[in-house]
C-alpha cells in the first residue's frame, strides 16, 4: 500500500511541505517544522481509488506513531464534504 | 430477445457473469473479401493508430508533486458520520465508494494501461495497435474544478509526469498535454511551455469553465479566446475535446443511471466545444486550427452538421457573425471524431463525406473500449467500407490529424512475438 505523510499548517486543513512517500514498512524520526499544526497521513488502498487520510494535531500526537494503527474510518476534522453528509 | 431475458443473470457467479457479459466481444462475421486486415500480426495489417487510449497514473502523483497551497484540495475519500466512505472531488457530487471486484477479462482490463511503454507496447501488440494517443486516466479530474488555477496547476504536473514517462517513445506513444482554459493567460502559457518540452497535441475541456454551464460563461465561441487560438495555430498543435472533462457526468441517480449518465452527460456534452467552433467564425479568424471529438462516438456527427446547417440558414436572422462557409464545412475541413464501435457512424460515412474525418480507437484500457479483441470489432462494424475508407478510419486519418510519419509506423511495426 502507498502511504504519504505531509504536514498540517494553520488551522484549516492546509498543507505544508510532505516528509514521506512509500510503501511503508519503515520507521523514521522526523523532527516537527516550525508552525506545524498536525500532521496528514494518507494511505491508498486500492490503485486507482483517490486516498484515504487520518489527520494527527500536533498537540494531541504520542511521541511515536504507527501509521497502521490510525482510523481512517472516523470523520477527519478537516473535511470537504458537504454540509449534509458532515458528521 | 433483450439481453435481460436470454439468462438470469443474477444466478450466475461472478466470474460467468463476466464471461456472459464478455462474449459479444468474440463474435465476428469474417473478413473475407478484405485486401487488409485488422488481425495482430498479420503482413497485410492496416496501419492502426488507437486515437484514444489511457494511463494509469501513480496513485500519488499529484500529491507529491502539485504545489503545498493546493494540496489539501486534490481528490480523496472521506468518512461521513455513518461510516459510510466517500470520494470527494471538488467539481463532482460526492460518490459512495463501492466494493466493485471484477473478474476475468473485465479484471485483466483493470489491471494494464500502465506507465510502462514496454507493457503498453506488448498490450497493443495483442491488439494489432500500432501508434496510441494517451489521455489521464485519474486525471481526466484535473477538469473537475470550477477554479481553473488549481486545475491548471493539475495539469502541469501530468504534463511533465507524462513527458518523462512518454517523451523518448513520442514516435509511436504520445499523450496529450492537458490544459485548463478558464484562466486563458495561464492557459498560454502552459500550452508554451509543453510545445518547448516536445508535446505535438493539447486535451483541451469540452467547457473551459467547468460546471452545468451558463450563458454567462466563458466558452469557445468567444473572442476571447483569440490569443489562445493564435497561440495554438502559432505552434500547429492538433487539439481534443475528451469526453466528461465539461461538467460532471455523473449528473443523474436512482434506474438507469448508468446508462443516463453515459449517453446524456458524458457523450453528448462533447458536441458542445465543435458547434462552438464551426459557427463562431472562429476558423475563418484561425484557417489553421484543427481538432478532435475524443471518445463520443461518430453516429451523432452527420445530424450535428444538418442541425447546424439548419440553424445557420432557417434563423438567418438570428445568426452571427455571418460566415464564409457552412458550419458543415468547416467541420469536413477542421475537426475529427474518434469512436470505438459505432455503426450508425460507420453507415453514414459515405453519404455525408466523412470518410477523412472519423478517427478509430481501442479506447485502451476501458471497458467502453475493444481492447483486446479490436479486430472482431472492426470486422463486425466495418465489413460496409471500402479498402480504402477502412484504412483512413483506422490509422491513415489519425496519423494526418496528430502528425505521426505514417511511413515509419509501417516500416516498423510492433513484432508480435517479440514485444
Amino acid at each position: 500500500m502507498l502511504w504519504f505523510g505531509s504536514w498540517l499548517t494553520g488551522h484549516q486543513g492546509f498543507e505544508g511541505a510532505w516528509f514521506y512517500s512509500g510503501r511503508g514498512g519503515e520507521r523514521t524520526s522526523y523532527p516537527i517544522p516550525p508552525g506545524a499544526t498536525g500532521l496528514r497521513i494518507r494511505r491508498w488502498p486500492n490503485e486507482g481509488l483517490d486516498a484515504e487520510y487520518a489527520d494527527v494535531l500536533v498537540h494531541e500526537a504520542p511521541e511515536s506513531l504507527a501509521a497502521e494503527a490510525l482510523d481512517f474510518d472516523a470523520p477527519q476534522p478537516f473535511s470537504l464534504l458537504p454540509d449534509h453528509l458532515r458528521p | 430477445m433483450s439481453t435481460a431475458e436470454r439468462t438470469d443473470i443474477n444466478a450466475l457467479s461472478p466470474t460467468e457473469r463476466s464471461e456472459y457479459f464478455n462474449a459479444h466481444r468474440y463474435k465476428t462475421p469474417g473478413h473475407e473479401g478484405w485486401k487488409r486486415l485488422a488481425t495482430p500480426g498479420s503482413a497485410s495489417k492496416y496501419l492502426m493508430v488507437s486515437a484514444d487510449c489511457h494511463v494509469n497514473e501513480p496513485p500519488n502523483l499529484w500529491v507529491e508533486r502539485i504545489e503545498e497551497r493546493y494540496r489539501h484540495r486534490l481528490p480523496r475519500i472521506e468518512v461521513d458520520a455513518d461510516g459510510v466512505k466517500w470520494s470527494i472531488v471538488e467539481g463532482y457530487h460526492p460518490v459512495k465508494i463501492r466494493d466493485l471486484k471484477m473478474e476475468g477479462e473485465d479484471q485483466e482490463r483493470a489491471r494494464v494501461g500502465k506507465s510502462d511503454p514496454a507493457e503498453r507496447l506488448k498490450d497493443h501488440a495483442r491488439d494489432g495497435v500500432d501508434a496510441e494517443i494517451i489521455f489521464p486516466n485519474r486525471g481526466l479530474q484535473m477538469w473537475a474544478t470550477p477554479d481553473p488555477l488549481f486545475s491548471q496547476a493539475m495539469c502541469r504536473v501530468y504534463n511533465d509526469w507524462a513527458w518523462e514517462i512518454f517523451g523518448d517513445h513520442y514516435d509511436r506513444m504520445r499523450p496529450m498535454g492537458c490544459i485548463s482554459t478558464g484562466d486563458i493567460p495561464s492557459a498560454i502559457a502552459e500550452i508554451e511551455r509543453i510545445a518547448k518540452k516536445g508535446f505535438k497535441g493539447l486535451s483541451l475541456p469540452c467547457k473551459p469553465m467547468w460546471g452545468p454551464g451558463s450563458s454567462e460563461d466563458l466558452n469557445y465561441n468567444l473572442p476571447e479566446f483569440d490569443p489562445l487560438w493564435a497561440c495554438i495555430q502559432e505552434h500547429d498543435l492538433p487539439f481534443t475535446f475528451h469526453v466528461s472533462t465539461g461538467k460532471d457526468p455523473r449528473a443523474a441517480r436512482g434506474n438507469g443511471g448508468a446508462i443516463i449518465n453515459y449517453v446524456i452527460h458524458s457523450l453528448a456534452p462533447t458536441a458542445e466545444p465543435i458547434v462552438n467552433l464551426c459557427s463562431s467564425g472562429v476558423l475563418d479568424r484561425f484557417p489553421g486550427l484543427r481538432f478532435a471529438s475524443i471518445e463520443a462516438g461518430i453516429g451523432w456527427v452527420p445530424w450535428m452538421l444538418r442541425a447546424m446547417d439548419e440553424a445557420y440558414e432557417h434563423h438567418h436572422f438570428w445568426a452571427f457573425p455571418k460566415l464564409k462557409q457552412m458550419p458543415s464545412d468547416y467541420y469536413r475541413q477542421h475537426c475529427f471524431a474518434s469512436f470505438q464501435e459505432d455503426p450508425p457512424g460507420i453507415d453514414l460515412l459515405r453519404e455525408y463525406d466523412l470518410g477523412g474525418n472519423f478517427m478509430w480507437a481501442n479506447d485502451y484500457p476501458h471497458h467502453e473500449g475493444s481492447w483486446p479483441h479490436s479486430e472482431q470489432a472492426i470486422e463486425r462494424s466495418m465489413s460496409s467500407l471500402n479498402d480504402a475508407e477502412r484504412a483512413n478510419v483506422l490509422g491513415l486519418n489519425a496519423a494526418r490529424f496528430f502528425g505521426f510519419d505514417a511511413g515509419w509506423l509501417m516500416a516498423n511495426r510492433i513484432d508480435l512475438a517479440t514485444a
